[in-house]
């Protein structure tokens, strides 16, 4: 026999959650398509920087590859790589890259590049570096990342593929060495991923990846 | 509910008297993970804030409907509700704080300030007060938040109002850089200088409560109900 008490309580705490469940999926509706919206757009910015956008024969992010090469994707996570096709030939690649060799967890990156291998310009997607020091990684708190923008693998000589502190070319960042290092390391790494599967990631068959 | 509101005492408890971070200490953890910069501080104490002024009002509603056994899974409920639509809008009209504000906004649902609020205060008062009570206690804890966020911007990284433009577009321009060329100090910006900013924080307030203190004791018993004085102009 349940108590009165009990069952007017069980009833007042089910009415209380249909309600607020009511209020959070009308919320949840009402938000959906705009923060889809918000995220396309997001994504789309970003990938804009790392290829060429015009005259493309479908938007980059519908040619979108899997990734699965454990030197740019050590954790194996379900990664994906984009073509920029223009007229039926891959005019631009962008590449993703993850490292754990970060201060603290891993970094996330996108790196664009054209068909002959030259850096057109990395982004950082995820990361958790220190806030103040290393997330000066960000494009948007400092133009660190540009100092990658027309490299290549022989542009510098693979020795100058480090930070200065190590003798390369790159810049540390004020109080924080590994957090460079680590982007250095895995930008490279991307780079030496791409010469060694050039061809199957230029031909243009958009559904497959190496 | 029909006891006479005090908006001016509401007020003082809770920027000044019993705010939520300075005298209650509660809400530390979102307090010390947020407060590295003003842009950060602002954002949550602004989400809290909205968060605490939509529980108290809803919670002050259905104070006569909900058995004193369950109230507090009930608050807790609405509380999350609340959360969750905070976290949706953000997520649809300012998204870029959003990214950078991420995981700690559902944590705002284990903000004790908010619970203790609706407990202590929405559940035994108008919905007036009550609204009042969590725009007291919200902006108290956003004040505290913001000058965290100030004192440990400016010492571990030598700006001011850095990337405003993630919270009110157009506002790139209100960064102030205090040195330049600053070298950063990493103690400033971990959490030990959180702690560390917060206890000298609390400190001030103390000491500042004891200076009026004494004042108010120098200034004589005058005003003291029950005292001799009182006693001596009544009927002998």
């Amino acid at each position: 026999m349940i108590s009165p008490a009990v069952s007017r309580n069980a009833l007042v705490l089910t009415v209380f959650a249909a309600a607020i469940a009511a209020g959070v999926s009308v919320t949840f509706l009402g938000t959906k398509a705009r923060i889809a919206e918000q995220k396309r757009h997001q994504q789309e910015q970003v990938l804009s920087g790392l290829a060429p956008t015009e005259g493309l024969d479908l938007p980059l992010r519908e040619a979108a590859f899997p990734v699965r090469d454990t030197r740019i994707n050590p954790l194996g996570a379900p990664l994906q790589g984009f073509r920029a096709i223009r007229g039926g030939r891959t005019v631009g690649i962008i590449l993703p890259a993850v490292t754990t060799a970060g201060y603290n967890g891993r970094i996330e990156l996108l790196v664009g590049l054209d068909a002959a291998g030259t850096l057109v310009g990395v982004q950082v997607l995820e990361h958790q570096e220190t806030p103040g020091l290393g997330d000066a990684i960000e494009a948007r708190k400092s133009d660190w990342l540009r100092g990658f923008d027309a490299r290549s693998l022989n542009n510098p000589p693979p020795a100058g593929w480090r930070v200065r502190k190590d003798g390369g070319v790159f810049d540390q960042l004020t109080g924080a060495t590994i957090t460079p290092r680590a982007v250095v390391a895995a930008v490279r790494a991307a780079l030496e991923y791409f010469a060694d599967h050039r061809d199957e990631l230029l031909s243009p068959d958009p559904s497959e990846g190496p | 509910m029909t006891e006479p509101i005090d908006f001016k005492t509401i007020a003082r408890t809770g920027l000044w008297d019993k705010n939520p971070a300075l005298a209650q200490l509660l809400g530390l953890c979102p307090l010390l993970a947020v407060s590295g910069s003003v842009v950060n501080a602002l954002g949550l104490g602004l989400a809290t804030l909205l968060v605490l002024v939509g529980s108290n009002i809803t919670v002050s509603l259905a104070r006569n409907q909900v058995p004193d056994a369950i109230r507090l899974p009930v608050f807790v409920l609405v509380i999350a509700g609340f959360t969750t639509c905070a976290e949706l809008l953000m997520q649809a009209y300012a998204y870029a704080l959003y990214q950078i504000l991420g995981i700690f906004i559902p944590l705002i649902v284990t903000n004790c300030a908010i619970l203790g609020r609706a407990d202590a205060f929405a559940s035994k008062h108008g919905v007036w007060a009550s609204a009042a009570d969590g725009l007291a206690m919200g902006s108290g804890f956003a004040a505290v938040l913001i000058v965290l966020g100030a004192l440990r911007e400016a010492l571990g990284q030598g700006t001011l109002f850095a990337n405003m433009e993630l919270l009110v577009p157009g506002t790139a321009h209100w960064q102030i850089t205090l040195v330049d060329n600053y070298r950063g100090f990493l103690l400033a910006v971990l959490p030990p200088g959180a702690f560390i900013g917060l206890g000298l924080l609390v400190a001030l307030k103390n000491s500042i409560d004891r200076q009026i203190d004494l004042r108010r004791k120098a200034r004589g018993p005058a005003a003291t109900p029950g005292s001799r004085r009182v006693r001596v102009t009544g009927p002998l």
